[in-house]
């Protein structure tokens, strides 16, 4: 019984206009559900074999048939075929009985009365390029706009009349939340209620729109539908950064990018003449599919499930089309074949990402990008690195004769290479004894025995690492010193150089080391935990007098603070540790070729020989002109070096040349301020074309990538307007093609997406099918018109976001009077305004706001706030960098929920829960069901208890009286204060919680430490915890968790 | 608001059934009875307008996954005569075979044979052979149904798990719970309907594959037939625990004054979709207070315990899930399934397998003697099995006691029990490589067919529209119900 009181509510409806039959309207649907699943686009599954038979397309509808009749005689409906066939009670009948699907009489009816008014077909509706309908007459006095004419025709056809204009503080609540996606803030709601001003709405609406908040918001849903995530989505599930796409998002919604642009950006900006950074980023759009790295993965098969993926998502997206039901076959309802489909998959084919992903979930192409903030400065930076770069080329070339004369004369003059700068210690073992300074005193080295020719004259072989007697060069954990030697390998020996290094107590100390003919700086407390540790990435040459230096600067944090020179240049290193503990001074001696230890000397050079010449230890950190002249004093001698002028060259112009040196200092500057920046920004995933190859696919029989056909090229389908012949055939083609005023789709699915982001249901329901079994649309005009309006803007998205809810339509009151819930349940003919729960960010964004916990910063990387213990651990493999969930700590904790990190096999569990998709897919509509789930979100969840806390934290230090805090809690919640009869529920609430926590302070202590942010408050724990409970309450109910 | 108050929870049901787009569409030509009971469920309804419904021979399942893919040929599928060919290389045998081989061994230069270095015996009625790893199962062998001609379409394990668990590659598909979920609603007032537990696996060794929520997601199905996590860490049920301080009469307090306040709003809106939600609050309410009994294990008789082992007294084992699914479908829910993972034996199978086997053996056992001593076997079924199997050649070294196997699509072996399926009971017939299936095959879509079948689903009417096709658990093309193996 319950059953046919609906039901009968929309066969009422149904059968309002009924005196011309539209095919479109009427006929189609109904064919399309019992006929052209043997009777329509599908070439493979047509019937009867012998002689197909086919309905969706005029022209074979009305073919000659066996009898030499067609199925349909025009205009006689007791002559047809058809009509014989779905009124059969024989076998004969339509649909078969194997088909379970019967026609009713009514359906029947509507068939016979189309044959009889001539059996006219029509294209199908949303193929149809859109017009702009005249607007209708009705509405007069209560329309706003164009909208609302349209509205009021359809009302007036249904026999309803529009509500009231909302609340004016309910609509304020409402837009914000539409157009922000948080709560008004209660200063503005204020200004809003209490002015007289025809313009103020509007002007609310542009302040909205214009600000970041909209962006954000706005690039939320854009987000769902591309299907934007953080990491890759299949079996390993890698972390993927990709939050500069997002940030690219933002920044189009915020400077209302042309949706035309919009699109082509996304698309193909990779492939725009002289792409710029942004545009690359953009094209990131074809990489936020799903990937894996699965060890097993057959790249052919993931290279079509790729190919696929993307015409799925961006057909759906744009077109409104289910393009992936003709991967196996030719589309059952739409005009889509095989081939065409496979088409479109060609033009994904044609990129440089490697198939499959690798150990990581950031395959390249990738980009650099800087965090927004620093998007300026990172531009200078790299323009002015380049700038100095040429004036240091150009100082080389004019500094050409002034190098020559330099060189011959310190050859002539073996002694000139003198440093400015004292030595704390100098060991020259050249010639003679192998004595030195140290301080002022006297030292000596007893190793050492064959000698060979060095810069300065014949330097020992190191043998047996000896100590340095009477040298004590301290190196301070805070301090600074810079050591090193000329040296000369043979083989790849291994073993400490220089060294005042304990190994036997966890190797304290310094040293310079050699592994197997590679450069070793080692600082160490103890070894590996507390010691910093650097490498030289190239192993130094053999047979070659080199110039090595170790730089220590005890301020600078980490690795910065120690450095390796070869030959007067910072060398390249790798970082093997990087944590150095307080203690870092042995009392053990110098050594030269070896370490020290409890026995005596260790590590010992081995397997190849070392040579060394021109020791020396300072107690401060060399700059790099110093070195280089240190380093050129030796080479510039040594007749090996002789051969590589241009590196002498260089380190002149560094050591000597003041210009020089100042332009080096400038660009090492730089270059050190863009690291800072290199790693506070992030890479992204960017779209590539190959420029070797050209597009093209293979039809896949029935889907499987093992089963080739048909070699295809990058086509459209023949049922939309053609691409012009000037575009190329790929992705830039693609996207111009798709944003061309003759499609038929783009700008009806766009307006449709937005308009169902706004009331909750599309004018065409089924936001991403507006096909043959799509939904019809409940107001064509109103769509066309919007669609036309959007197109004639100038595809001004922000314009018609205003359009709508500047409309009468968007401004009504959202109360359903029972003869409108009888009449129109769910709102089709709009003569009510939307009243649906707000999407899962809104609401936890509305607490963040709410409680004055929300940071106020745009862009950046996802963070990763509260979350329950185990949700990623319970599913990743051991091997994925997402295995277990880092929270983050202070202000990252409150960031808007559109930043939060999306694991796509584990997504945020509170948002989803309220519904959120995980981005595995195209999500162009969010499900919107009721579970108990959800009341626990809110009811528990870390995120809102603490917010309740700080909501009730400002309540109770605003005022003193009951009901002047209870106003604090509610107004920026529900944009209004409480009647007497709610109030009276919420006092005795409070009255027994704060009795309650009188009694149990440890109670109340637990509640209001819920949550990383610090109770800093002057309130009683008890009064706190119970108006705590007061918040939360506010918070679950349906006004505040809906708009 | 005058609303027949036998209609509410119609119309609220219909409010939450927004998202169904063949609302819109069909409500066009007038809703037939069917289209109606499609969209709110057979719940609202009553059985005699499911059209999909056929007579259950089970009232609810229990699905053991084993995530990585047991060793068809190592645990059930005995090969007598493979001893004598050990390390016999199949590289130019397989080349005739035609299948795919996966990027982790296609590399291979050699492809030698390894016969499973376990004993088998013969058990049970049917003369089911049973490796020496699950000596529990040999004991039980007699209420088991082992379908030993499975296959599947995929050869990697994303894919493959899909396939088995969505019952597509596809992602974005329904989970087979959430199909039962929607095609027989609930049994309780105080539980989901369909509940997924996560269990333990022992061995540090394991090579533990991924899996994800869209295994047990509701896909294109409204969320809430999506399975709901009971966790074995943390809370239960993910936020059901109250924040300290709150005592369940403050909470019960809090949920009457959020009733009383939302009735408020029903009264000024009219919009019934406020009910919908007050009872959700209602519900977490009493949900919050059968969690905690559902999770207290102390009733439970040691002579329970000794059915399982002494693992079951471990939370989050896997014997202790299989005592929860118990606990659960004695409880009204309708679909439990256990997930287990580490079942991917590269290398090591011996030692690795072993430990897996250990890990669920006795827990199963357990499991199906307490349903059969309560009287639930019969109308619950049990389902234990992979996503495929593995090869017969060997993935890396190969010794007698040491090798690995690498993914095999071809074959693999499932075991059912209880809800009616012939018990003592061993179907189809692999070759004497466990390669190709040479006697009464079934694909993944039968065995869901197969299914629905036992719990009263017609798997070719149940459907759901979505992207313009009748979207079905089994796929577009017809899967045979496996009539041969029904009791």
């Amino acid at each position: 019984m319950a059953v046919a009181a609906v039901a009968l509510a929309f066969v009422r409806l149904a059968a309002a206009d009924t005196n011309t039959i539209s095919y479109n309207n009427q006929i189609g649907p109904i064919l399309s559900e019992h006929c052209f699943r043997c009777h329509g686009p599908d070439s493979a599954s047509r019937k009867p074999k012998k002689h197909p038979l086919r309905l969706d397309v005029e022209k074979y509808a009305y073919e000659l048939r066996d009898d030499g009749k067609p199925v349909i005689i025009k205009g006689n409906p007791g002559a047809s075929e058809l009509v014989r066939r779905i009124t059969a009670t024989d076998d004969d009948v339509m649909p078969p009985a194997s088909e379970q699907k019967t026609m009713t009489a009514g359906e029947i009816a509507l068939i016979k009365q189309w044959i009889a008014q001539g059996g006219k077909y029509e294209k199908q509706w949303s193929l149809i390029a859109p017009t702009k309908p005249a607007l209708p007459a009705d509405g007069a006095g209560w329309a706003r706009n164009p909208i609302d004419n349209f509205t009021a025709r359809k009302m007036a056809q249904n026999g309803l009349k529009p509500n009231p204009r909302e609340d004016k503080a309910r609509l304020y609540r409402r837009l914000s939340f539409d157009l922000t996606g948080l709560p008004p803030n209660p200063a503005d709601l204020e200004a809003f209620v209490r002015s007289d001003s025809d313009g103020a709405y509007e002007k609310a609406v542009d302040r909205m729109l214009a600000s970041d908040a909209s962006a954000e918001q706005f690039a939320r849903g854009w987000l769902d539908a591309v299907r934007y995530a953080d990491t890759q989505g299949i079996h390993l599930d890698f972390a993927r950064s990709m939050w500069p796409y997002r940030d690219w998002v933002i920044n189009a919604y915020k400077s209302n990018m042309p949706f035309d642009q919009f699109t082509i950006e996304q698309i193909a900006g990779d492939m725009l003449p002289n792409a710029t950074d942004d545009q690359k980023i953009a094209s990131g759009y074809n990489r936020l599919l799903e990937t894996t790295s699965e060890g097993g993965a057959i790249p052919e098969e993931y290279a079509a499930i790729y190919a696929k993926d993307r015409v799925d998502t961006t057909t759906a997206v744009w077109l409104g089309l289910t393009a992936g039901c003709a991967t196996c076959h030719d589309h059952k309802f739409d005009p889509i074949s095989q081939k065409e489909y496979y088409s479109l998959t060609a033009f994904f084919r044609n990129n440089t990402t490697s198939i499959l992903d690798g150990p990581t979930g950031n395959n390249a192409p990738l980009l650099f990008v800087p965090l927004r903030e620093d998007a300026a400065e990172w531009k200078q930076l790299k323009e002015a690195i380049g700038t100095t770069r040429e004036s240091i080329k150009a100082r080389e070339k004019s500094s050409e004769p002034a190098f020559q004369k330099w060189l011959a004369r310190t050859k002539a003059r073996p002694n000139s290479h003198a440093v400015k700068i004292k030595a704390e210690l100098e060991l020259p073992l050249a010639e003679g004894p192998s004595a030195g300074e140290a301080e002022g005193k006297k030292i000596a080295w007893n190793g050492g025995g064959t000698r060979k020719a060095g810069p300065f004259g014949l330097a020992p072989l190191l043998s047996g690492g000896g100590i340095v007697d009477g040298a004590t060069p301290v190196i301070a954990r805070n301090g600074q010193a810079s050591y090193g030697a000329f040296i000369y390998v043979e083989d790849k020996p291994t073993g400490s150089v220089i060294s005042r290094m304990d190994a036997s107590a966890g190797y304290r100390g310094w040293d310079l080391y050699l592994s197997e003919g590679r450069l070793f700086a080692h600082i160490v407390d103890q070894f590996p935990e507390k010691s910093l540790k650097i490498s030289a990435k190239q192993a130094l040459s053999p047979g070659h007098w080199h110039h090595v230096m170790v730089v220590f600067d005890g301020r600078r944090e980490g690795a910065e603070a120690l450095a390796l020179y070869v030959d007067g240049l910072k060398a390249e290193v790798q970082v093997d540790n990087n944590s150095l503990g307080p203690n870092i001074i042995a009392n053990v001696p110098l050594r030269l070729g070896g370490r020290s230890s409890k026995d005596g000397p260790a590590d010992v050079l081995s397997g190849g020989s070392v040579y060394l010449q021109d020791v020396r230890f300072y107690d401060k950190a060399l700059d790099g002109s110093d070195i280089a002249r240190l380093a050129l004093g030796g080479l510039a001698r040594d007749p090996g070096m002789a051969k590589a002028g241009a590196a002498l060259e260089d380190l002149y112009l560094l050591g000597y040349d003041a210009t020089s040196e100042k332009l080096e200092t400038k660009v090492a500057a730089l270059e050190a301020r863009q690291e800072v920046l290199r790693k506070r920004g992030g890479t992204t995933l960017v779209m590539e074309e190959k420029a070797d190859s050209k597009p093209k696919a293979y039809v896949l029989i029935r889907g499987n990538y093992t089963t080739k056909g048909d070699e295809v090229f990058p086509g459209t389908p023949a049922a939309l307007p053609p691409m012009t012949s000037d575009e190329p055939r790929n992705r830039l083609g693609l996207a111009r093609w798709i944003m061309s005023r003759q499609d038929p789709l783009v700008a009806r699915v766009t307006v449709n997406r937005l308009w169902g982001q706004l009331f909750g249901n599309g004018i065409v329901e089924t936001t991403s099918d507006f096909g043959v079994m799509g939904a019809r649309p409940t107001d064509q005009d109103l769509l066309d018109w919007l669609a036309v309006d959007f197109m004639d803007s100038g595809w001004n998205f922000r314009h018609v976001v205003k359009t709508i809810v500047m409309s009468a339509t968007y401004q009504q009151s959202d109360a359903i009077s029972p003869e409108k819930l009888e009449r129109d349940p769910l709102n089709k003919w709009l003569s009510r305004g939307p009243h649906i729960r707000l999407d899962a960010e809104e609401i936890r964004d509305q607490a963040l706001a709410a409680s004055g916990l929300l940071v106020d910063r745009v862009g950046g990387p996802s963070v990763k706030p509260y979350q329950p213990e185990g949700v990623w651990e319970s599913v990743a493999m051991m091997q994925s960098d997402t295995r277990v969930y880092k929270q983050d700590t202070g202000p990252l904790l409150y960031r808007r929920s559109l930043y939060t990190f999306w694991k796509r096999t584990a997504p945020p569990a509170n948002m989803e829960i309220l519904n959120a998709p995980s981005r595995e897919t195209f999500c162009t509509r969010r499900d919107r069901t009721d579970t108990p789930l959800q009341a626990l979100v809110t009811l528990n969840d870390t995120q809102f208890v603490e917010a309740a806390r700080h909501i009730a934290d400002r309540a109770i230090l605003s005022a003193t009286n009951f009901d002047s805090r209870l106003d604090e809690i509610t107004e920026p919640l529900i944009a209004r204060s409480m009647a007497p009869d709610e109030r009276a529920v919420m006092r005795k609430m409070e009255q027994h919680f704060l009795a309650k926590y009188e009694k149990d302070p440890a109670d109340a202590k637990a509640l209001i430490g819920v949550g990383e942010s610090q109770i800093d408050t002057k309130v009683p724990p008890a009064e706190l915890a119970a108006w705590t409970l007061v918040a939360s309450e506010v918070l679950n109910l349906d006004e505040t968790l809906t708009k | 608001m005058n609303v027949d108050p036998q209609l509410l929870p119609l119309i609220n049901d219909l409010n939450a059934s927004l998202t169904r787009r063949q609302f819109f569409r069909k409500s066009a030509m007038g809703l037939g009875v069917a289209a109606l009971s499609s969209l709110l469920g057979p719940k609202a309804l009553g059985a005699e307008t499911d059209f999909w419904r056929i007579a259950p021979k089970a009232k609810r399942a229990i699905y053991i996954s084993l995530i990585g893919a047991p060793s068809q040929l190592d645990l059930f599928d005995y090969k007598a005569g493979l001893r004598a060919r050990f390390k016999e290389d199949l590289k130019d045998w397989l080349k005739q075979q035609g299948e795919r081989l996966t990027g982790m061994t296609s590399g291979q230069q050699k492809f030698p044979l390894a016969p499973s270095a376990f004993k088998f015996g013969q058990y049970g009625p049917g003369g089911a052979w049973i490796s020496e790893l699950l000596p529990w199962h040999a004991k039980m062998a007699g209420d088991l149904c082992f379908i030993r001609s499975m296959h599947t379409d995929a050869i990697n394990h994303e894919p493959a798990n899909q396939l088995i668990y969505t019952g597509s590659m596809i992602t974005g598909k329904a989970s087979m719970g959430s199909w039962v979920s929607y095609g027989l609603g609930s049994l309780n007032k105080d539980l989901p309907t369909f509940v997924v537990l996560h269990a333990s696996h022992s061995s540090p060794y394991s090579n533990v594959q991924a899996i994800s929520s869209r295994l047990w997601g509701s896909g294109f199905l409204p969320g809430k037939y999506s399975g709901v996590d009971l966790r074995a860490k943390g809370d239960p049920v993910l936020y059901i625990k109250d924040s300290p301080g709150i005592s369940r009469d403050m909470r019960r307090e809090m949920i009457e004054g959020i009733s009383a306040l939302n009735e408020r709003s029903y009264a000024a809106i009219g919009d019934p979709e406020i009910q919908t939600r007050t009872q959700q609050f209602e519900m977490a309410f009493r949900m919050q207070a059968s969690i905690p009994e559902l999770t207290d294990f102390s009733g439970e008789s040691e002579k329970t315990y000794d059915l399982y082992g002494a693992d079951a007294k471990v939370r989050g084992t896997f014997a202790n899930s299989a005592l929860m699914a118990r606990r659960l479908t004695e409880r009204g829910v309708r679909f439990v399934q256990i997930f287990h993972r580490g079942w991917d034996q590269h290398g090591q199978l011996p030692r690795d397998l072993s430990s897996q086997c250990k890990d669920v053996d006795q827990g199963c056992y357990g499991l199906i003697q307490d349903l059969k001593q309560r009287g639930m076997l019969e109308d619950t079924l049990v389902v234990w099995g992979g996503e495929f199997g593995r090869t017969v050649y060997c993935q890396g070294k190969l010794e007698e006691k040491d090798y690995g196997r690498d993914h095999h699509p071809r074959c693999f072996t499932v075991w059912m029990a209880g809800g009616g399926v012939k018990p003592g009971f061993v179907y189809g017939q692999t070759d004497e490589m466990s390669y190709n299936i040479v006697e009464n095959p079934v694909h993944v879509h039968e065995l869901h067919a197969t299914m629905l079948h036992q719990l009263g689903i017609d798997n070719e009417k149940l459907t759901f529209t979505y992207q313009g096709l009748a979207q079905k658990l089994t796929g577009v093309e017809p899967a045979k119900v496996v009539t041969d193996i029904l009791a």
